[in-house]
């Protein structure tokens, strides 16, 4: 396969996305008026972080050109209007606004007439933009006596609450989801906050009918609890919708799964992983979705037509198990120009069941129900680790033909930590290289940026016996 | 006898002198690690429970290589002990999916060492009706599961019967407990607590007429000599009498407690008509109060402080496991209550393993100081 | 008549500085010196020591190749190539006796375990570099306190009647709780093989995460720890294998195993 540098046309894709991002951002701006800005930007301080989204553009285009380059640009221009969206909500829709904790289904808040807003997609976001920008929330939790060995994600959250920068919401919904300190977090949450808050129960073995009709009833009970406390009403209609159209983005990803297989890969990294994180997660069932997946498909399509790799001169395979470093997002920027390695897919991706039955209100609930159960964060945190934890790990390298697993063993993750000693023996036993990344998601004073990289290169030097590329 | 060191002597390994001898009458020991599992149910003719403990553990450098150092030091300490062949002689054991540690440490177990029988309960996080249902066949699940392999008799009248036994003996235990509430106190928190642990992880039978012996006995007794000020002890798993003696040893009398492996409120009799199974299953969903619990923190607060003054506490110790998620974040959360209710509450972080008494000393006793005690 | 070809290994640590090179015939000079501040001068003075017990050589300069290994690597610019000190210990080890499978190599500031694979190379490694608790430094802390020097600190427990056991998951709560024990009038030898006892778990957790594949040996400033060795191979069931050269120069001489591969 050949390769291609960075060249003018690269140069000026990002300057046209650099543009794009900027006029989306002024256009909200001039929508809301100088005088409600500046009001909201006090109010939400954490809006001049998101204004860095060039600055991330910047690095996660650094090195990378053609297609490859394009499809990144293309995902997080999309996130930008994403995130836009989202804003606009507060500004214009808070007497439909609620706080849902982030494995719940927007479908069914869209359905229902309700502007969303997930508490953790700051904690998510900003590390991207702002490497250390957590860190005085992290510390507003602690200096209220959350432990600090508690998962950074819940604890940022909590220290949101804490110095109330999340919006007024009428309600707030959460479930057990995915781990003990995220579910922990919304008793801090409704509690700072004063809503009333309803919680959705899923059960730790899932694989069953009778796990299905449960949290399917809890999903019916949900939809009543915020029919009773909030002026949305389903809209089945609507709902069906949603669903059919998120099923046509699922068809998409698949199609691009299908061509990464290929080696090497025609598309990675960020294009894979950071397209189904906020798409399927924040704008499922979205026109602008489908769009941008049918162009991702078109692009990787070409890619592997054209007989081009994402990754000039992939010499290694990677799956990521667990979210990627936040903090440090262009760690696979740096590896791939490092060591040649391409990131194939990951933990967060990786689902088993893609699409919702449509045929009834139903079936539709059963199917929104299986695919968080059986999604990314929920399906790895329960059930018997020997019927989904590994199976997946194992089942993911022999179909992308990957060469190595990269765990980011993120120190408040437990659910992984406790995991990785028969995680290892098992990959020892199957001949797969293993990295644990030992670090924080979110808080550089755990593991730098310099710490990371050096974990990195040793494992790919003494294990992998890989040389620098330059 | 010299009760009190018969009593910590069968503390001192989980295979103590009651679980040798019912062994070697044929009685069959089903280990569990969690509130949640109905120990009821590990009760009925053949069978009988043991709460797991690790009570001795030097360190847990195996057990860390699989559950890393940041799982709580209780389910590494039983992963230690297991992988130490300190439980091979239990038959089986049944977990409960009731958080993030006990799951992995379950899986961790399947990998490691599963004996003959291993369980591990789906106990849902609510405790509504859909929760008592589920929760209701999940228990029926495990009956079958349990009669199909030990052969033992789980039907309704067995069950009736062990629910009775159940009740009777731990209403010696509540009323033993009243002893050490009173005003004026014949028993410290840490001989009561002693005997609420041995009761947990020994045969209750052989135990049964040595426990309402000393519930005769206690109102013979001269009261305690006096103490500085009387505290409510509250937390997660706690099964270490020693932890307790430490802070009476500094007067702070522990007269009540909110333990989860203490005496309340899983003590509370259990219905003893209707279907066995789902007053089993409503009881231990409804009376074991842990903050893995969703959308019932208030009522866990409001019921912390309603006995604070019920039992006329002059203060709130928490104490909590270090990386236990659930009780760190809720911990934070009560210890705003607490003190919103003009009830004194120090909280307190401690390894599963007894250390560092030097600093918990100073710790109660300052507690106890800005009482003005 | 040809010019003899001589390469040279240097493994620039947190405390000491070691050089070690290579000739026809095998290791043709070594040097052990203490670490100055700036890593580039330790690696200096470390080369040119050895290079001046080589007859003939020279200066560093006649060296046909020289690898930087150690924490202060990337700072060695006289250097043709770095390799981590974890392949080099590999290879080190693999040298002297290719029977050898498991290292652990504890030095100044962090320990490794590293799985050599049957050709030198390494199959797999664990590090822990977070906490000094088990390194040389914890050694030398432990040592002020019993007011001894280091070598009769290390040899202290081997008079030890029984273990009284000690945290060793930090180094501050171990360094609070030895004084604690000393001041109750423990007899040190006890306490000294709880310390002792404590370093040899951390190895074990560390080798565990490689697995144990025999032969086990030890290297860095550490093996020359008797009193932790006789602790280790009470705890592991086997014999650590002694080493032919001074086990602290082993990095040193991976690296220059490594640059005669290269020149």
């Amino acid at each position: 396969m050949s390769t291609i540098k960075p060249g003018l046309s690269d140069y000026l894709l990002f300057n046209k996305y650099r543009a794009i991002n900027l006029m989306n951002i002024g256009r909200m701006a001039a929508k809301h008026g100088p005088l409600d800005m500046h009001r909201d930007l006090k109010r939400y301080p954490w809006i001049w972080d998101l204004l860095e989204v060039n600055a991330l553009l910047k690095r996660l285009v650094e090195g990378r050109s053609g297609n490859y380059r394009k499809a990144v640009a293309m995902v997080t221009g999309g996130v930008v209007e994403g995130v836009i969206e989202l804003l606009e909500g507060i500004f214009y829709r808070s007497d439909r606004l609620i706080l849902h904790e982030d494995l719940l289904p927007p479908e069914i808040f869209r359905a229902m007439g309700l502007q969303p807003w997930v508490p953790e997609l700051l904690g998510i976001l900003m590390p991207m933009l702002v490497p250390d920008t957590m860190q005085k929330y992290l510390d507003a939790a602690e200096s209220e006596g959350i432990p600090p060995d508690i998962c950074s994600l819940p604890r940022a959250t909590i220290g949101m609450a804490l110095k109330n920068v999340f919006p007024e919401a009428l309600a707030i919904v959460s479930s057990n989801m995915p781990c003990d300190g995220g579910m922990s977090s919304y008793t801090i949450i409704a509690r700072q906050m004063k809503k009333p808050a309803y919680w959705v129960d899923i059960p730790f073995d899932f694989k069953n009918e009778r796990a299905l009709d449960y949290f399917a009833g809890e999903l019916k009970d949900m939809i009543a609890w915020l029919e009773k406390h909030t002026p949305g009403r389903m809209d089945w209609e609507r709902l069906k919708e949603i669903c059919e159209k998120r099923n046509t983005m699922a068809e998409l990803e698949l199609d691009i799964w299908d061509m990464i297989r290929h080696r090497p890969a025609p598309m990675a990294a960020e294009a894979i992983w950071m397209s189904h994180l906020w798409f399927f997660n924040i704008n499922p069932g979205y026109d602008t979705s489908i769009k941008l997946f049918t162009d991702l498909k078109d692009l990787t399509q070409k890619n592997l037509e054209a007989n081009v790799s994402a990754v000039p001169h992939e010499k290694y395979r990677a799956l990521l198990w667990n979210p990627p470093t936040l903090h440090y997002i262009d760690l696979m920027v740096w590896a791939e120009r490092t060591y040649g390695v391409s990131l194939i897919l990951d933990s967060m991706s990786f689902n088993r069941q893609p699409f919702i039955d449509t045929a009834t209100p139903d079936s539709i609930l059963k199917s929104l129900g299986n695919i968080i159960m059986q999604g990314p964060m929920s399906r790895h945190t329960r059930g018997p680790a020997e019927a989904n934890y590994f199976p997946d790990i194992f089942h993911m390298v022999k179909h992308f033909d990957l060469d190595m697993v990269w765990v980011a063993g993120h120190i408040g993750c437990k659910n992984t930590q406790a995991m990785s000693g028969v995680l290892r023996e098992k990959c020892r036993d199957a001949g797969i290289p293993l990295l644990v990344i030992d670090y924080d998601l979110m808080d550089s004073r755990i593991t730098p940026k310099e710490g990371i990289q050096e974990q990195v290169g040793n494992f790919m030097e003494n294990i992998m016996k890989a040389k620098r590329l330059f | 006898m010299d009760t009190d060191k018969w009593f910590s002597k069968l503390l001192d390994e989980p295979l103590n002198e009651l679980v040798q001898k019912s062994m070697d009458e044929g009685q069959i020991p089903i280990g569990y690690s969690c509130s949640y599992v109905p120990e009821v149910m590990l009760s009925v003719d053949g069978l009988f429970p043991v709460r797991m403990h690790a009570t001795g553990i030097a360190g847990t450098e195996i057990a860390d290589n699989y559950l890393s150092s940041v799982i709580c030091s209780y389910t590494r300490s039983l992963l230690e002990f297991a992988l130490d062949e300190r439980y091979d002689f239990l038959r089986g054991w049944v977990f409960a999916a009731s958080c993030d540690h006990l799951r992995r440490l379950y899986d961790n177990l399947e990998y490691l060492k599963r004996p003959g029988f291993s369980r591990i309960l789906d106990v849902p996080h609510k405790t509504g009706d859909a929760a008592i249902n589920w929760y209701t066949d999940e228990l029926k699940l495990f009956a079958k599961a349990l009669t199909d392999h030990f052969g033992v008799d789980l039907g309704a009248d067995a069950l009736a019967k062990a629910i009775r036994e159940h009740n009777a003996f731990n209403a010696v235990l509540r009323k033993i407990g009243e002893y050490r509430s009173g005003d004026k106190p014949v028993m410290t928190g840490t001989e009561y607590h002693r005997l609420v642990i041995a009761a947990g992880t020994s045969p209750k039978k052989p135990l049964l007429p040595i426990l309402k012996k000393i519930r005769n006995d206690l109102p013979k007794r001269d009261p305690l000599p006096p103490y500085r000020a009387r505290l409510l002890l509250a937390g997660g798993h706690l099964d270490d009498p020693g932890y307790i003696s430490i802070i009476e040893s500094q007067g702070g009398l522990i007269v009540a407690d909110r333990l989860c492996t203490g005496s309340y409120p899983g003590l509370l009799p259990i219905p003893e008509t209707g279907d066995p199974i789902a007053a089993l299953a409503k009881h231990y969903l409804t009376k074991t109060s842990c903050p893995r619990m969703m959308e019932a923190f208030r009522e866990r607060a409001e019921d912390i402080v309603k006995l604070a003054r019920e039992c006329r506490a002059d203060g709130v110790v928490i104490q909590i496991l270090k990386f236990c998620d659930t009780w760190g974040v809720e911990a934070a959360a009560f210890v705003s209550c607490i003190r919103e209710a003009g009830i004194p509450v120090l909280r307190l972080e401690r390894d599963y393993r007894l250390g560092g008494e030097g600093q918990l000393r100073t710790r109660i006793q300052a507690f106890i100081e800005s009482m003005g005690k | 008549m040809n010019k003899i070809r001589y390469y040279g290994g240097c493994d620039v640590g947190s405390t000491t500085g070691k050089a070690v090179i290579l000739g026809p015939d095998g290791i043709a000079g070594s040097s052990l010196i203490p670490s100055e501040v700036d890593p580039e001068i330790t690696a200096r003075l470390a080369l040119e020591k050895a290079c001046a017990a080589v007859a003939g050589l020279g200066d560093i300069g006649n060296l046909a190749y020289l690898i930087g290994t150690g924490y202060g690597r990337n700072e060695v610019p006289f250097a043709n190539e770095n390799i981590s000190e974890i392949s080099c210990h590999a290879m080190g080890v693999f040298w002297c006796d290719p029977s050898i499978k498991t290292v652990v190599d504890i030095g100044g500031q962090d320990m490794k375990a590293i799985a050599v694979a049957d050709d030198g190379t390494v199959r797999e490694f664990a590090m822990n570099d977070k906490c000094a608790a088990g390194t040389g430094r914890f050694f030398e802390a432990m040592s002020r306190i019993f007011r001894m020097d280091l070598d009769a600190f290390s040899n202290l427990s081997l008079n030890a009647k029984k273990t009284i056991p000690v945290t060793a998951q930090c180094s501050v709560f171990a360094e609070t709780e030895v004084i604690s024990l000393l001041a109750k009038r423990n007899p040190p030898a006890d306490i000294a093989a709880g310390i002792q006892n404590a370093v040899a778990k951390r190895c074990f957790t560390l080798i565990k995460r490689v697995g144990l594949k025999p032969r086990l040996t030890v290297t860095g400033g550490c093996a020359k720890n008797q009193g932790l060795l006789v602790e280790l191979k009470r705890m592991f069931q086997i014999d650590i294998a002694p080493l032919t050269i001074d086990p602290q120069l082993i990095g040193a001489l991976g690296a220059a195993i490594l640059a005669s591969r290269k020149g």
